[in-house]
């Protein structure tokens, strides 16, 4: 088991295109999270240089609950190469109006972790304090 | 906040931390082939003693110990009571716990770019 994660994903789209999507807080609220959570659109800060802030709380569409992703930009290198938090992403143009976008993270537990206590999944929580309870 | 954390026996704040380090203990844990190759051994046999895991590797029964120590502080690994023995045997918790919790957020991503796809091409 890993706590790195690697995703590669290939779209017809431009680098620029790509680009935009993350760095616009319009376009980022049209894909980010998982499905079923919705970003709020004034939630949204993408301050777009290195050491700027990055921001974006979702909300469940059931439930009403809200998680938060947050990091600091530390690499902008348009239309290449982000990078912010623990994340990073890449561009590559395929040269056919394609683009393969490659990202990489490492799990951080505690920022995870309490996105997840944010987004109300308590089970995951209670399972892990009987578990916990368990040990002591 | 969910009205359920805070039914839980500890404040949300002191169980996330706690919840921070079984995680990153259990990571550590898991960082090392050495340890996996005996959670995979044990997987397989149920209960195995430190003299049976030390076989199958080039290393010191002590060296076993420690991993065996490491693999118990993170929760993934119980030990029998008895002095010599000592028998170890998985414990399965920690593990689902590290393992749902990267497949969580796995899929935070993967649903994320499937969407972008969607945002990108227009439907």
């Amino acid at each position: 088991m890993s706590r790195q994660i690697t995703i590669r994903r290939v779209y017809r789209a431009s680098r620029e295109a790509l680009w935009a999507a993350w760095t616009e807080p319009e376009q980022l609220a049209a894909w980010w999270g998982k499905r079923g959570w919705t970003a709020r659109l004034d939630s949204i800060v993408l301050d777009v240089r290195p050491g700027g802030v990055f921001r974006v709380t979702t909300v469940n569409d059931e439930d009403g609950s809200e998680m938060t992703n947050e990091g600091v930009y530390t690499e902008v290198a348009p239309p290449a190469r982000l990078a912010f938090g623990e994340s990073v992403v890449t561009f590559t143009d395929l040269g056919d109006g394609r683009t393969e976008m490659t990202f990489h993270t490492t799990m951080e537990a505690s920022a995870a972790l309490r996105d997840r206590a944010a987004g109300g999944l308590a089970s995951a929580f209670e399972r892990l304090a009987e578990h916990l309870g368990e040990r002591s | 906040m969910s009205p359920h954390l805070t039914t839980a026996v500890y404040s949300t704040e002191t169980l996330i931390n706690l919840a921070d380090e079984q995680l990153s203990r259990t990571f550590a844990a898991l960082a090392d082939p050495t340890r996996r190759a005996i959670l995979a051994r044990l997987a397989s046999s149920g209960e195995a003693t430190v003299n049976e895991l030390a076989q199958p590797f080039a290393i010191s029964l002590q060296a076993v110990s420690k991993h065996l120590k490491v693999l118990e502080r993170a929760g993934l690994i119980t030990r029998g009571k008895d002095r010599q023995l000592r028998p170890s045997r998985i414990q399965g918790a920690a593990f689902k716990q590290a393992a749902a919790y990267l497949e969580d957020y796995r899929e935070f991503w993967e649903d994320s770019f499937d969407r972008l796809g969607e945002h990108l091409e227009g439907r």
